[in-house]
C-alpha cells in the first residue's frame, strides 16, 4: 500500500513510515526472531513469514495515527490485533516486544522530530499490551 | 432458532439454499426489506467479523459468507424492487482505495433506493483519480465513502479533498462510515466530512435530513 502521491498533506513522520515498512518489518521480526531462537520451534517459517506481515500491518496502522497526531487510532488497533492473536495463541508479551522492538528502530533510524512523533503513539499502543 | 440465528448458521456453513430459505420465509411473512437487511443480514455479518477476529472462521470462510450475504440482499432487493421515474436526490456510494469492506454501502443504496433516490453504488476499492472523474460525470447530491481499517482513513481524506477541489456544478454532501470512524465521532469532520453514522439505518434518516430538507448534520 502506501503510496504518498494519493495521501496529501502527509507528515515527514508519516512519509518515513511508509517508505521503510518492509524494512522496519524486516528488522523487528529478525532481531525478535534473533532474541528469542525458541520462537522458530513455537511457530516454524511459516510463523516468521506471518510475523512479517504482521509488522507490515503494525507500521502501516502506524501511519494514520502519526500523520494524524491521533494516538487512539493506534491503540485501538493494538487492543483489536491482541485480542485476534490471543484467539491465534500468540501471547500479549509477544506483541508487546514487537511494538518495543519496532520503537528501538525507529528511534535508531530517524531524526528527533520524526522519532517523537512516532514513538508518542507506539508508546500509547505499547501501553495498552503492557502487564498492569 | 430465531430467523437471524439461522441466517448466521446458513453463513458459517456456507449454505446458501439455508440462507435464502430464511429470508424467502421472511419476505413471505411480510417483513421489509429494511428489516431483513437491519435485524438479520447487518447483524449477522457483524457476527462473521467478529468470528473472524476469534479464530472460528477462516477468511475462506468468511468470503463464503459474504458472499451469500450479498446474493440474499440480491434476492430481497429484486423481489422488493418497484419501477419508479424521477429519482431524486443522486447518491455515490464507494469504498477507499484498497478497501474491499463494500457490503454497508450496498446495504445503504438498496435502502436509499427504495426511498426513490438514484443510487450510483461504486462498492470495493476506487483510485481517487477515477472516483473523481465519476463524481464529475455523474454530478451526485451526495457522496458515501467507506474505510474499515485505519490505514485506509487517509485515503477517505484524499478523496474528500480530490472532491472538493473538482470542478463541479454543485458540492455534494460527503459522508463517511464503517468501522474506522465507528469509534471516533470526531474522525469524519478532521478527514473534511460533512456527516457519518453509525449503520446503514442511521445513514439512511442522516442523509435524507442533509440532503432533502437541506438540514445541518
Amino acid at each position: 500500500m502506501a503510496d504518498p502521491s494519493i495521501t496529501p498533506h502527509v507528515s515527514e513522520a508519516g512519509r518515513v513510515l511508509m517508505r521503510d515498512t518492509d524494512q522496519l518489518a524486516l528488522a523487528v521480526t529478525d532481531r525478535l526472531f534473533r532474541e528469542s531462537p525458541e520462537l522458530f520451534d513455537k511457530y516454524g517459517q511459516r510463523g516468521y513469514e506471518k510475523c512479517l506481515q504482521d509488522m507490515r500491518y503494525n507500521v502501516q496502522h502506524l501511519v494514520p495515527a502519526v500523520d494524524m497526531a491521533d494516538p487512539s487510532m493506534f491503540t485501538r488497533y493494538i487492543e483489536w490485533l491482541d485480542e485476534l492473536l490471543r484467539a491465534r495463541n500468540v501471547p500479549t508479551r509477544e506483541t508487546l516486544r514487537c511494538l518495543e522492538l519496532l520503537r528501538n528502530e525507529v528511534f535508531t533510524r530517524y531524526k528527533r522530530a520524526e522519532v517523537d512523533a512516532i514513538n508518542a503513539v507506539l508508546d500509547a499502543g505499547i501501553a495498552v499490551v503492557q502487564p498492569k | 432458532m430465531t430467523p437471524r440465528d439461522e441466517f448466521l448458521d446458513a453463513l458459517k456453513r456456507g449454505d446458501r439454499q439455508s440462507a435464502f430459505r430464511v429470508v424467502d420465509a421472511r419476505l413471505a411473512s411480510g417483513s421489509p426489506l429494511r428489516d431483513i437487511y437491519l435485524d438479520i443480514v447487518q447483524p449477522s455479518m457483524r457476527d462473521i467479523g467478529q468470528l473472524w477476529q476469534d479464530n472460528a472462521l477462516t477468511i475462506a470462510q468468511e468470503h463464503v459468507a459474504t458472499a451469500i450475504a450479498e446474493a440474499s440482499m440480491s434476492r430481497v432487493f429484486e423481489r422488493t424492487f418497484v419501477w419508479r421515474d424521477n429519482r431524486t436526490p443522486k447518491i455515490l456510494a464507494a469504498c477507499a482505495e484498497d478497501e474491499r469492506h463494500q457490503i454497508g454501502l450496498r446495504m445503504l443504496c438498496d435502502l436509499l433506493e427504495l426511498d426513490g433516490w438514484d443510487t450510483v453504488y461504486v462498492g470495493a476499492s476506487v483510485p481517487v483519480e477515477s472516483l473523481v472523474g465519476l463524481v464529475e460525470k455523474s454530478n451526485p447530491d451526495a457522496i458515501a465513502l467507506s474505510a474499515t481499517i485505519a490505514p485506509h482513513v487517509p485515503r477517505v481524506r484524499a478523496a474528500i479533498t480530490a472532491i472538493r477541489a473538482a470542478n463541479l456544478k454543485r458540492q455534494p454532501v460527503i459522508a463517511v462510515g464503517g468501522r474506522a470512524f465507528l469509534s471516533d465521532p470526531s474522525l469524519a469532520r478532521r478527514v473534511g466530512a460533512d456527516a457519518t453514522a453509525t449503520d446503514a439505518a442511521e445513514a439512511v434518516s442522516l442523509l435524507d435530513a442533509l440532503v432533502r430538507h437541506g438540514r445541518a448534520a
